[in-house]
């Protein structure tokens, strides 16, 4: 069947016509590793997700105000919000 | 789960436990499809180190995702899916692999013994960190007997290696795209060994890789080797950037005209082969030209 040069894919390189162009892998594989936290006297640590913990987030927020970086296994969280789900999530550096 | 596991009417998937319950309908003739998307991050699974199951004829992701599975388990052997023995051909399709975090000293994606995957308009996306090759004859992609044939399917992977090994081995890919980026610890010196080649023992047509080498260890004598090896190889191209030394070699003979394209430092040595083509992008980039070598492309 061969490949396509189309106006706008690829870069302009042959493309599979089927197919949408490969995302980077940062678009499929988060450059951070992304974990469900919740808050025990402060410090953050990983938990089965259940719904309503709106009180750990504001726990985990007050501690990152006061100190300005929170660590999860000596890796600094660089991002924490609320899902959806009202699930806490956090990021953190590799 | 709804449904009553027939191709017509397959099992519903809907959240990370029916997931993992395959085995408790125990039949490899049965159908199963995502009623959703699945986000396995923060399920009681991660850090179980327990691989997804596949017990079945049949899995249909109609389009959804299976996202943010994460393994930690670095003195272990590891796989994403694991496939029961009861299994000799399975169907993958429409399903979208999102964000999967492995850390192990051994992985494979597909684990399991005579069986074939078929793989038909998924797209992976993983992050692999691995020190060594799960067995002989096997890839980060599927262990032993498990052959992988691939049809439009997207795979990006990104892998932190401590040496390289095969990432396709027993594959058959077919109008298929892979962004592959390897972080290698040390890189290999050349050697006879078919283990150490980015894929070997497979069937590519019409296929896309896109491989962006960083050795993170640099000698003169050591070069990463991004070699084919005991492939039928048809009208399929590499995009290989590199940050450092390497040298890229074609084995073996494409079948019909293949190309790569070289975005490496001027130290970086190509050893070529008949009706393989080591192009410039401008080149690579017109039609007329790729017509001219005899790759089969269409301008539209």
């Amino acid at each position: 069947m061969g490949m396509n040069i189309i106006i706008g894919r690829n870069n302009g390189l042959p493309c599979i016509a089927e197919l949408n162009d490969l995302p980077s892998s940062s678009d499929m594989t988060s450059p951070f590793p992304e974990h469900i936290m919740m808050c025990n006297g402060g410090l953050p640590y990983l938990d089965t997700p259940h719904k309503g913990t709106r009180a750990a987030f504001t726990d985990l927020a007050v501690k990152m105000k006061n100190t300005d970086h929170l660590y999860f296994n000596g890796h600094e969280i660089t991002a924490a919000y609320m899902d959806g789900e009202e699930r806490l999530r956090v990021r953190f550096t590799e | 789960m709804q449904g009553s596991g027939t191709i017509s009417d397959p099992y519903i998937i809907t959240n990370a436990s029916e997931l993992w319950s395959m085995p408790d309908y125990g039949d490899s003739s049965l159908y199963y499809a995502l009623g959703c998307d699945i986000d396995l991050n923060g399920c009681f699974r991660n850090g179980n180190v327990t691989p997804i199951p596949l017990e079945c004829a049949g899995l249909d992701g109609r389009g959804h995702r299976i996202r943010n599975l994460y393994m930690n388990d670095q003195t272990s052997e590891l796989s994403a899916f694991l496939i029961y023995n009861t299994c000799r051909e399975i169907t993958i399709k429409d399903l979208i692999i999102e964000n999967f975090k492995i850390a192990a000293n051994k992985f494979s994606f597909f684990a399991g013994s005579n069986c074939n995957i078929r793989l038909y308009n998924c797209t992976i996306g993983a992050h692999i960190r691995a020190n060594t090759n799960p067995a002989s004859r096997s890839s980060f992609m599927s262990k032993n007997t498990v052959y992988i044939h691939a049809e439009l399917c997207s795979f990006i992977l990104r892998f932190f290696i401590n040496t390289m090994f095969n990432v396709f081995v027993d594959a058959e890919l077919k109008r298929c795209q892979v962004r592959s980026e390897l972080i290698c610890n040390n890189l290999p010196s050349q050697s006879a060994s078919y283990d150490r080649y980015f894929m070997s023992y497979s069937t590519v047509n019409d296929c896309i890789f896109v491989i962006d080498l960083k050795p993170l260890t640099i000698t003169t004598t050591l070069k990463y080797f991004l070699n084919l090896i005991l492939c039928t190889i048809q009208n399929s191209y590499f995009d290989f950037s590199s940050s450092d030394t390497t040298q890229f070699m074609w084995n073996n003979i494409p079948n019909t005209t293949c190309f790569c394209i070289a975005r490496t430092p001027d130290t970086t040595t190509y050893t070529g082969a008949t009706r393989a083509y080591i192009l410039t992008e401008a080149q690579a980039k017109d039609a007329s030209y790729l017509e001219s070598i005899g790759f089969d492309v269409t301008e539209e």
